[in-house]
């Protein structure tokens, strides 16, 4: 599913961000990238988007080598991955459903498709009964499901969460994590970037540990320390 | 349709910059208006007056009948000759009875005025040549040529082009980043919703089309007032020329072009250019501020 050979990633400032990585993420599996701020993890994420491309290497995501995607076709290819921030990141002048909508929407759904995919995603995180509430009238782990809810919205092959319980309680956390893995137990591959020891204690996960650019760890069923 | 929406609601959010946009489209257009009535008007003057310019061709008064007309024969026989008509001595001192009292012209009789050809060419002749011909003939003592107003009305035509075209140019330059700073405000309180468009997977231009629909908004609005406003001037200026205006404009003799046929014109002018200025300030800003 993802990659890397040999990645190298230096910003125009000149910070080295990643260093020669080599890693493998089957299609299917679930995995956390650990490390500090600045070890690399976001630069990852943006790579495997195609914000960026790497300065060197090779990355296959999807079966596709990250730069021989045309800029026109980076949409596409985007639709494929779903990706949940630590802010979430909901339009706050719309409510759940319009949220949800609003995804569908901007790729030429058609509106009755959207009709009745909406309240199917809405079901799937378990907020179809507040459909037609605004973010602001939500919690921090209802807005997080809203926000998988729009992820998922085109069935991707890849979710990608970047930091997603970073602004949530332990408890809520948990949560959304359970539902991270229900998506994952539908199929689609999992990344997951975190700090948060707890969770990645609780599932027992593949574990990537990133320090300073380079993958100093990696392994099966890992914990956060260990 | 609900791109519409969002449209105007973010043209109201920002309304204060849109309706300096939207301002400074219109005064621009109505330069280009009136500057682009005043060449219409020319060109079509031009069109009617040159079947209408005449040459006069006076006959030295001391010349006798025979001569007179041996001078006709001379005109007869050059082909570039469309029409041609003879005033006689009589003739000419009827019609200056018109223009003076009777008393000033007591005593005098029809003999001191010369009698005289007058003759318009066929459209392809070249009059100055044919003037200089005709100056040739014998007992023909003066030629008058009147290239009228409409010399006068091209003259000025001259720099009144180039002050009218720099303004209007100038203000088109205004206008453009005016609409493009108006877009750039919208695109601002919208990065959430870009930054989310890129990362759902929108295409780009999908992302763009709300800014290029709020530029092109801008320039319909912008045309409409313009439009209005330009046809209900031309209007009220027509009718008021046609009354009495003409004889207090130097331009007596000029004719305007029909409403209907100017005003369509001014109105496909005003919205092919702001429309195109819309679009042009929206890619202006995007291309500026929205990496996509």
């Amino acid at each position: 599913m993802i990659n890397f050979s040999n990645v190298t990633m230096v910003y125009k400032s000149g910070c080295e961000a990643l260093k020669n990585i080599d890693l493998e993420i089957a299609r299917g599996e679930f995995a956390f990238v650990i490390g500090p701020s600045g070890s690399g993890k976001s630069t990852m994420i943006r790579l495997i988007m195609k914000e960026e491309e790497p300065t060197g290497g090779e990355l296959f995501v999807n079966g596709q080598d990250t730069r021989d995607i045309h800029r026109y076709d980076v949409p596409f290819f985007r639709r494929k991955i779903g990706v949940v921030f630590q802010d979430f990141k909901l339009l706050k002048n719309k409510t759940a459903y319009q949220n949800v909508a609003f995804a569908l929407r901007v790729t030429n759904t058609k509106s009755r498709q959207i009709r009745k995919m909406v309240p199917q995603l809405l079901s799937v995180v378990g907020l179809l009964d507040k459909a037609n509430d605004y973010p602001t009238e939500m919690s921090g782990g209802e807005q997080q499901r809203i926000a998988l809810a729009r992820a998922i919205a085109h069935n991707p092959d890849l979710l990608i969460a970047d930091e997603p319980t970073g602004n949530l309680d332990p408890d809520t956390s948990l949560e959304i994590m359970n539902l991270i893995y229900k998506i994952n137990q539908m199929g689609t591959t999992v990344l997951v970037a975190t700090h948060d020891k707890s969770i990645v204690d609780a599932f027992r996960q593949r574990v990537i540990v990133l320090h300073e650019g380079r993958i100093v760890r990696d392994v099966p069923e890992g914990r956060y320390g260990v | 349709m609900h791109i519409f929406g969002e449209v105007i609601t973010n043209l109201f959010k920002n309304r204060v910059l849109t309706l300096t946009s939207i301002f400074s489209i219109i005064l621009m257009l109505i330069l280009v208006g009136v500057f682009g009535v005043f060449l219409l008007t020319l060109s079509y003057n031009s069109e009617f007056m040159d079947d209408m310019l005449e040459i006069r061709i006076f006959i030295d008064p001391e010349a006798d009948d025979y001569r007179v007309s041996k001078v006709e024969d001379a005109l007869m026989e050059d082909g570039r000759i469309n029409y041609i008509a003879f005033i006689s001595k009589e003739q000419a001192f009827e019609n200056v009875k018109e223009l003076y009292d009777e008393e000033i012209l007591e005593g005098l009789g029809s003999d001191f005025l010369p009698a005289s050809f007058t003759v318009r060419l066929r459209e392809d002749s070249d009059p100055d040549n044919f003037v200089a011909f005709a100056e040739n003939l014998d007992y023909v003592y003066r030629v008058d040529y009147h290239e009228r107003s409409f010399d006068f009305a091209a003259n000025l035509s001259g720099w009144v082009n180039i002050v009218a075209a720099s303004l209007a140019v100038l203000l088109g330059i205004l206008s453009l980043f005016l609409v493009s700073n108006t877009i750039r405000l919208t695109m601002a309180s919208r990065s959430d919703e870009v930054v989310i468009m890129k990362f759902i997977g929108a295409t780009e231009s999908r992302i763009r089309k709300p800014f290029i629909i709020e530029g092109v908004v801008i320039g319909f609005i912008g045309a409409l007032i313009a439009s209005l406003g330009m046809g209900y001037a031309y209007t009220r200026f027509f009718n008021w020329f046609g009354t009495e205006g003409s004889g207090e404009l130097f331009l007596s003799g000029m004719r305007l072009v029909p409403i209907r046929e100017s005003i369509l014109m001014i109105y496909l002018v005003f919205f092919g250019i702001s429309i195109v200025l819309g679009i042009l300030a929206s890619q202006m800003a995007i291309r500026r501020h929205l990496k996509v």
